[in-house]
């Protein structure tokens, strides 16, 4: 399996962990996402898939967005997270503690012990 | 926006089809939000548009996620629109479309049988034998003009019914369309 492969698969699973977390703490909009995104080169992200993703966020209840006027240029469209979304986002930090933890004594001690 | 940013959503707005009318323009604006953004922070216009990519794949992964999201359990409303729908129009389609579309193709195929003859009949081939009434025979050299005129007849009316059949076709997928969108949450969208 290719790295880059590997990686997009990896990315598929916590993108969108990675979206709730970046507007937990305040209402972003979509370029600002992709900037943000690209500061972590193996989070990189195109905006073919973030915006189609977000869309799904919206319908499934963990976003909700709001369009406003910027001071320059065009009105942007801003998401934030709902209650459903902030249950997710707090559910999936727990699991990621617990995945990163597995991940950590099997890359230390391959099985051998704990 | 230059005139191939335009293009661009006009493209993008065309390929989206199937989804409401009022997602469809939410979805555009954002993508014009999206390019006047990446202006703004100095990038050229046609480099955004190239990282946004091929407007097809994007309208494509909108339309995924757009039936992903539908899927989820329909209302009992939902359901007897769905019921109705499939009872009245679909049952009458049962009727309807095999009638017209065998008159269409049947008659059609007389048509093409009918000028068919007339040419081999107009070579002296007795073995054709077209009357006007039993026992009035066709003279040979007016075979074409007969088998014509039976053409003509038999060609109009495979013409029509298949017309009539297109139009119920288109007729039958505009409301089916109808009926599809209801299925879908409506919520938070042009928020």
């Amino acid at each position: 399996m290719e790295i880059s492969e590997w990686n997009s698969q990896v990315r598929r699973g916590i993108l969108e962990f990675c979206i709730l977390l970046l507007i937990s703490g305040s209402p972003r909009y979509g370029y600002e996402l992709v900037t943000l995104l690209n500061k972590w080169e193996p989070l990189a992200v195109t905006e073919g898939t973030l915006y189609p993703l977000l869309r799904r966020m919206l319908k499934e209840n963990y976003l909700e967005s709001f369009w406003q006027e910027s001071e320059s240029g065009p009105p942007r469209k801003y998401y934030s997270l709902t209650d459903d979304g902030r249950r997710l986002m707090h559910d999936m930090s727990a699991e990621w503690g617990k995945f990163a933890a597995a991940i950590h004594q099997i890359q230390l001690y391959r099985g051998d012990e704990a | 926006m230059s005139p191939q940013g335009r293009a661009y959503l006009e493209r993008f707005h065309h390929l989206l089809n199937g989804i409401p009318d009022e997602e469809k323009l939410d979805a555009v604006r954002e993508i014009e939000s999206h390019i006047a953004e990446g202006i703004a922070h100095g990038r050229q216009e046609s480099e955004v548009l190239a990282r946004l990519g091929d407007p097809r794949k994007l309208a494509r992964a909108y339309r995924s996620e757009y039936i992903i999201g539908r899927s989820s359990s329909p209302s009992l409303r939902n359901m007897l629109v769905m019921a109705r729908f499939y009872c009245t129009t679909g049952l009458l389609s049962i009727m309807v479309i095999p009638v017209l579309a065998t008159v269409a193709y049947g008659f059609a195929f007389c048509a093409a049988l009918a000028l068919l003859a007339g040419i081999i009949r107009s070579f002296g081939q007795t073995w054709i034998s077209m009357t006007v009434y039993p026992g009035v025979e066709v003279p040979t050299e007016w075979s074409m003009a007969y088998a014509v005129v039976l053409a003509g007849i038999t060609g109009s009316i495979a013409y029509v019914s298949r017309k009539y059949l297109r139009k119920y076709m288109l007729f039958l997928s505009a409301s089916y369309r109808k009926i599809l969108p209801e299925t879908a949450p409506h919520s938070h969208y042009g928020a």
